[in-house]
């Protein structure tokens, strides 16, 4: 009788068995994934544009969605929205690049300080050199953006320390930074926000080892400041708008780039224990959805796709079945009826002029 | 010869024009004020349903007038009374700002007060009813001194309202400010004329000025409404 080590190994070690058979909706690439979270954990999340799916359903399936910058409550819920509140746990836009990851960290608890400080564009408007789309038709002042990057920074610093898992979506390899002094931009100047000058930025794609040592940086330094936090690293599925890496073509800059991504994300949960990989990308791409977890550009991912991803999220995460998924109520922020009560004040000075007016109407 | 019509319609800003018509003649106009009707939660007020209005406006030849007085109020709903969280915005005009409020970016302000003027449907309603030329009257600036408007509001027994105290008379002023803005701008968009307050009625740093002041926290007297109508004459 044979003997060798594949005999013992489980149904999802083997392709035909866990890939090529299975119905789509029923393959479940996760691998070691032991981390457990409950309705009461504080899940934070940052990371490339596809984090945001995450966000959503996490609170949709009511989960404890942690967002630390909610924007102020006399604002209302559309206009915040809008205004980028909640769309990840503190309005610091999309996160790209592990560089940018590590770069908000110390930004946020003063250890670097870009030497860039803000964007003046042509009207006048001033754009966050780091945050160029997260606040619409920019700031009217200088001192608008600093203020507000004050306060943006004080809540990043309460989510990192405050946070019982964080989630962060690897999405970018590629990035542009100041020659200056390294600092890294979510967009390249010029394209949203500030004006190119290739005196001043220096374009740059990442290795894995360069991955790395970002991720190692960035988890020690949390660790720090919240001894217990655990991470979850995940990478974007959605590939690159566009390549800036010499002579390349973007569906193999996409591929380099996604690779090196899931090889540091591998490294960094086979170092860590309080580390752990979720395999979204794997979800998305993988061969046995024939592409149809993709939109018809071939880039946006479709609601079935991030519905499956979450279903295995929660399964793994929260030993929740699809079946007992039911889409809970959007938890509504108790509703601030601070508004409500200054309007019936308001209204009754408006009876107490009403009172005093004598005639109906009046002609002359 | 038959005088040109100057309709006036809006909320409890009209009181002041109301008041100042009985005294007010004019030899060019023949000017009428409603206060629109409106009933929430049981309470009633103004004196001119909707569709009379309508009915009413329909009837303004091309060289009349439609006044509005409805926009420009949210700021006082927003920002009179202190929330538990302090908030305040900073301008192109005052960046002097208390560093333990939150600060709400100028353009998110701007956003808020925008979408509330595309919520009243009541103006289209009118403007799209009347070959006269429509108007939006601007509400008069805030009055500058708390003590005063704290005085009035603590006077209203009965209404229940949350808040410290009264906001910063620069932030009201500001929200005023940005609020006149989004007006002007809707006018702008809905091909309408913005008109604001008398210049003549406001002090060197944008308040209200103390004469025209009515005994409460948000309006303004008779001698405003006069000054209103002489701006309106004047322009038209």
């Amino acid at each position: 009788m044979k003997k060798h080590p594949y005999l013992s190994l489980p149904h999802k070690a083997f392709w035909n068995r866990s890939v090529a058979k299975p119905d789509i909706k029923d393959v479940d690439p996760v691998g070691i994934f032991d981390l457990r979270i409950n309705p009461e954990t504080k899940v934070a999340t940052a990371g490339s544009c596809f984090a945001q799916h995450i966000a959503r359903h996490l609170q949709k399936a009511g989960f404890n969605y942690y967002v630390v910058e909610q924007g102020h409550p006399i604002l209302s819920q559309d206009i915040r929205e809008k205004h980028n509140y909640g769309v990840y746990s503190a309005r610091y836009g999309n996160i790209y690049t592990t560089r940018q990851l590590i770069q908000l960290f110390r930004r946020a608890y003063g250890t670097f300080v870009p030497v860039e400080d803000a964007w003046i564009e042509s009207d006048g408007s001033v754009r966050d050199p780091f945050r160029p789309t997260v606040q619409p038709r920019g700031y009217i002042s200088v001192e608008e953006m600093h203020a507000d990057r004050r306060q943006h920074l004080a809540a990043v610093r309460e989510m990192f320390e405050t946070t019982d898992v964080f989630v962060f979506t690897l999405g970018l390899t590629e990035f542009w930074m100041s020659r200056q002094d390294g600092a890294v931009f979510p967009l390249c100047p010029g394209v949203e926000g500030g004006t190119f000058d290739s005196d001043k930025y220096v374009f740059h794609n990442q290795t894995v080892l360069e991955v790395v040592e970002d991720l190692t940086m960035f988890v020690e330094e949390l660790r720090m400041v919240n001894k217990n936090v655990e991470v979850i690293l995940t990478v974007s599925p959605v590939p690159l708008m566009a390549t800036a890496e010499p002579g390349a073509h973007v569906l193999s800059a996409t591929t380099y780039s996604k690779s090196v991504l899931r090889c540091a994300a591998e490294i960094m949960r086979q170092k860590y224990l309080y580390i752990h990989y979720f395999p979204s990308y794997e979800i998305i791409i993988g061969t046995y959805t024939r592409g149809c977890y993709f939109a018809k550009d071939l880039r946006g991912v479709t609601e079935e796709g991030v519905s499956h991803v979450m279903r295995l999220f929660l399964k793994h995460a929260a030993s929740i079945e699809a079946d007992q998924l039911e889409e809970t109520k959007k938890q509504e922020e108790p509703k601030d009826d601070f508004l409500q009560q200054v309007e019936n004040l308001v209204q009754v000075e408006c009876d107490e002029i009403a009172l005093d007016d004598e005639a109906s109407s009046c002609k002359c | 010869m038959k005088k040109r019509k100057i309709f006036i319609i809006g909320d409890s800003h009209t009181a002041a024009i109301k008041k100042a018509l009985q005294d007010f003649k004019s030899t060019e106009f023949e000017i009428d004020v409603h206060w629109l009707y409106s009933n929430k939660n049981g309470t009633e007020k103004g004196n001119l349903p909707l569709d009379v209005a309508i009915e009413k406006v329909k009837n303004l030849a091309e060289d009349d007038f439609l006044v509005i007085s409805i926009l420009g109020t949210y700021h006082n709903i927003f920002g009179l009374l202190q929330h538990q969280l302090k908030f305040d915005v900073m301008t192109k005009n005052n960046n002097d700002i208390n560093q333990c409020t939150i600060i709400i970016p100028y353009r998110t302000v701007e956003a808020e007060f925008d979408a509330r003027c595309l919520k009243n449907k009541n103006i289209s309603l009118m403007a799209q009813n009347t070959v006269a030329k429509t108007i939006l009257l601007m509400t008069p600036p805030p009055k500058e001194d708390n003590i005063f408007i704290e005085s009035k509001i603590k006077n209203l027994q009965g209404k229940l309202f949350l808040g410290i105290g009264i906001n910063d008379s620069k932030l009201r002023l500001s929200l005023y400010e940005i609020e006149k803005e989004s007006v002007r701008k809707f006018c702008g968009k809905n091909g309408m004329e913005f008109v604001g307050a008398p210049d003549s009625c406001i002090n060197n740093r944008g308040y209200l000025l103390k004469e025209y002041w009515a005994d409460d926290a948000q309006h303004a007297n008779k001698a405003y409404g006069m000054k209103l109508l002489e701006q309106l004459e004047f322009l038209l």
